[in-house]
């Protein structure tokens, strides 16, 4: 469980993998020699070793056949700038989700309502996905203003919330009562799969129950500036205080993928605060604005570590964005029909862009330069879809343009072709990765590290510009944080996120071994760590971030943006380089609009 | 006896005291902070967590891999006679995957002279043994030393069901891990997620 937790990997893959632009990781795939052996199966072997394949093809889908461009190289998109600059697809898991949940024609009740008049108390919400009915139990709260912060370190918040199997009855919800309000220091059990609170978006809570107590519906531009009514501070998953393990799931039809059950959590959530607001004001909500309502959320440094820990994870994740983006830039022709669609959504995505506006100077001049180059793309688009190979043309047309504008290319030409990219996302999830070979010789090792690891290797760690920074668990709350080594205490306790300096280190050491690995770790067992993850990223070429995380330059923010991209989260508004806020579910589908669950992406609200 | 061994003693002695419900993901994050903390290696920190489900599925063993993590962790000091590899006496923790990695590397057998923790040294062995897809075959001598060697056929203790945990490991685990947090002050408070905002906006 853990072992597939920490070690998810879908070999499924590898063929694919070969198809890089960058030769590094095809010549080492391509090696025969005994140790390499072991990491790179035969594609038919591997093919068959994965169940997830089996199960595609078991559903009439034929992955092995459809042809593809070369995939990007990870030197290229596993740079933090890069990573930083991502856009949701329809690969993000919360479109996963509600795909699911439109095909499962799935139907949210709200068994239990039992809130004051001022909005307090608690509901539960059900909802059946893939033979198993989950529920959403809700606890608002009255919060003293003093008390309310978007910090870990809070202890109170407007709400708590359990997403929970089954149905609770009185007891469980007696039970959930007394514990969820207190978050961390609350005790769960394994019928509690996910674990959340969210604090009200103040200004505008309070402005919609205004308007709606008089009659009427709020302003418009209010809601479209703000876009939640409350924001999450925190969604614990995988076991966290006592909850199910996720392997209580992982095998569950609609909560096997990634992070599902908490985008299922988080979706339940969103529907819970406009009720909410509707019961406080006394009268409905007009639909469009709570289709523009969707669900904040502040996330800071915890969630980056989380790309270090799981490298396979990681590579899975990449690897079928990368894939799906070389599926569709292999199409030779488009049919009029797509290529109207694709215009439509670019003018879709200049209009959300002109509508994502943050309180932060620096990130506003990006969006704004990012609008000017949009608008070159928009401008040569007809032009560039009519040609033959008209989306390779398009990526390379993106390719003299900015970072951001080249990731929301990529973002752009996935979404009209479900058809050909959604299988792939069977395969984010993963499968058992091989364990360490100590059989290697120190010398492949070695060459595997000079190969793979340039931006390990360039660093020079003499220079204090590159170990500027540390990583850190403060003893508040265990909240990972980020402090600065020549200024700072701690350094000596630094979390070990350092990959290119463990990586340097290792190849330092390696330098005139011979003779297999067994008996350099014996030697050197601190390398240990390094060594696996050098092993892995030769067979998952996206595992590791090629950036020196602890370097002057090094933004978190950019972490933290490819995974909330990842979830599907939107209009990322940082209020610093190390936390952001963002929005989820802003334009998704309500609980009666699952049967049209699947055309949201960048959603623009008709001010 | 190392301090881990006193410690795992005296647990048992006292019939382990309180237990109480843990999820295998609390266990693992607490093997794996209380590794680092006590200076284990970082790759054999991992190692050792990645077996938590077989840890957490037996109270008594969940007791000796907190010795085990407890101990002061040397090097090994280790010599190969043709194809042996003799291993002095150790901490199980540091041992456990040196001892695979010489078996998987065409090692016939792994001898150690003393393991401290022979029980921890068997569940590293057993998540191995699925992990490589290899059966290993563990026999101790009179002496107490253990000799393991790849064999073609044998028995694969998988993880079990969860069960309670003695209150005492949780709490000498989350004492290990203390040691890696880092003192909170303002300034480093003044940089973490929801930091400088009014959040009644």
């Amino acid at each position: 469980m853990f072992q597939k937790r920490g070690g998810f990997g879908c070999p499924f893959f590898l063929p694919l993998q070969r198809n890089m632009k960058e030769s590094a990781h095809v010549e080492i795939a391509t090696s025969a020699n005994k140790e390499n052996q072991l990491f790179f199966p035969r594609a038919s072997q591997t093919f068959r070793a994965c169940p997830r394949r089996q199960l595609l093809v078991a559903q009439g889908m034929n992955m092995q056949n459809i042809s593809q461009a070369l995939l990007r190289s990870p030197k290229v998109v596993m740079k933090l700038s890069r990573m930083g600059s991502m856009f949701p697809t329809r690969l993000s898991f919360l479109r996963t989700l509600l795909r699911r949940l439109g095909q499962d024609n799935a139907q949210v009740t709200r068994p239990v309502w039992e809130m004051s008049d001022d909005g307090y108390g608690h509901a539960v919400y059900s909802v059946e996905l893939g033979g198993n009915v989950y529920s959403l139990v809700a606890f608002a709260n009255e919060l003293d203003p003093e008390d309310r912060t978007d910090r870990v370190i809070a202890t109170a918040w407007d709400s708590a919330y359990v997403l929970y199997d089954g149905v609770p009855d009185a007891e469980e919800i007696s039970r959930l009562k007394a514990n969820a309000p207190l978050q961390e220091a609350g005790r769960f059990t394994d019928r509690d799969l996910v674990l959340s609170r969210a604090n009200k978006s103040v200004r505008l809570f309070d402005h919609v129950v205004t308007r709606l107590r008089a009659g009427q519906q709020p302003d418009r531009q209010l809601v479209a500036r703000t876009g939640y009514l409350m924001r999450t501070t925190a969604v614990y998953g995988n076991g966290k205080f006592g909850i199910a393990d996720r392997d209580i799931i992982q095998d569950r039809p609609g909560l096997d993928g990634p992070f599902m059950a908490e985008m299922l959590t988080v979706w339940l959530i969103r529907g819970f605060t406009h009720d909410l607001v509707e019961h406080i004001g006394g009268h409905p909500l007009d639909r469009d604005l709570k289709q523009h309502l969707g669900i904040g959320n502040s996330t800071g440094l915890g969630m980056a570590p989380f790309l270090v820990s799981h490298p396979d994870l990681l590579n899975n994740w990449m690897i079928v964005r990368e894939t799906a983006l070389a599926r569709v830039r292999e199409l030779p022709r488009l049919e009029e029909a797509k290529a109207r669609h694709i215009v439509e959504l670019a003018d879709r995505a200049k209009a959300h862009l002109s509508q994502w506006q943050v309180p932060d100077a620096e990130h506003q001049q990006r969006i704004e330069a990012l609008k000017v180059e949009w608008s070159q793309v928009l401008a040569s688009l007809e032009g560039l879809l009519a040609q033959r190979m008209p989306l390779d043309q398009l990526i390379n047309f993106a390719s003299d343009l900015g970072t951001d504008c080249q990731e929301l290319t990529v973002a752009l030409i996935l979404e009209p072709f479900g058809d050909l990219v959604d299988e792939l996302t069977e395969c984010m999830v993963g499968s058992p990765v091989q364990p360490l070979n100590s059989g290697m010789d120190a010398r492949d090792l070695r060459d595997l590290i000079s190969r793979n690891f340039d931006f390990a290797l360039s660093c020079n760690f003499n220079d204090k510009t590159e170990t500027w920074q540390f990583w850190y668990v403060s003893e508040e709350k265990q909240e990972p944080r980020l402090g600065l080594r020549f200024e700072e205490p701690g350094a000596e306790l630094e979390s070990p996120l350092d990959i290119a300096r463990q990586v340097q280190a290792l190849y330092r050491d390696l330098e005139g071994a011979h003779g297999s690995l067994s008996a350099f770790l014996r030697k050197h067992p601190q390398h240990r760590a390094a060594v696996y993850r050098v092993q892995l990223n030769a067979t998952h070429p996206y595992s590791e971030i090629q950036d020196n995380l602890i370097c002057e330059d090094c933004k978190p923010i950019d972490m933290l943006r490819c995974k909330l991209s990842f979830f599907g989260a939107a209009k990322f508004d940082p209020k610093s380089d190390r936390w952001t806020r963002i929005t989820l579910a802003q334009g998704a589908p309500l609980a009666d609009e699952l049967h049209n669950a699947d055309d949201w992406w960048l959603p623009v609200f008709p001010a | 006896m190392t301090a881990g061994e006193i410690w795992a003693k005296k647990q048992r002695e006292i019939g382990m005291g309180p237990k109480v419900r843990a999820s295998l993901s609390e266990v693992f994050a607490l093997l794996l902070k209380a590794g680092i903390g006590s200076g284990l290696p970082l790759g054999h920190t991992q190692a050792l967590a990645a077996a938590a489900g077989w840890f957490a599925s037996s109270p008594d063993l969940m007791i000796s891999v907190v010795g085990a993590v407890m101990c002061e962790h040397t090097p090994l000091v280790s010599h190969e006679e043709g194809d042996t590899l003799e291993i002095e006496e150790c901490g199980a923790a540091m041992a456990a995957p040196a001892v695979v990695d010489a078996l998987m590397d065409n090692t016939k057998t792994v001898r150690l002279d003393r393991v401290d923790f022979p029980d921890v040294l068997r569940a590293l062995l057993d998540k191995a043994q699925r992990d490589y897809d290899v059966y290993f075959a563990v026999e101790t001598t009179a002496s107490g030393a253990m000799n393991v060697s790849v064999a073609k056929t044998g028995e694969r203790r998988e993880a079990g069901e969860l069960e309670l945990v003695p209150q005492a490991a949780i709490d000498a685990l989350s004492s290990l891990a203390a040691k890696t947090f880092v003192p909170a002050t303002a300034a480093s408070r003044e940089k973490g997620a929801g930091a400088g905002l009014n959040d009644n906006d």
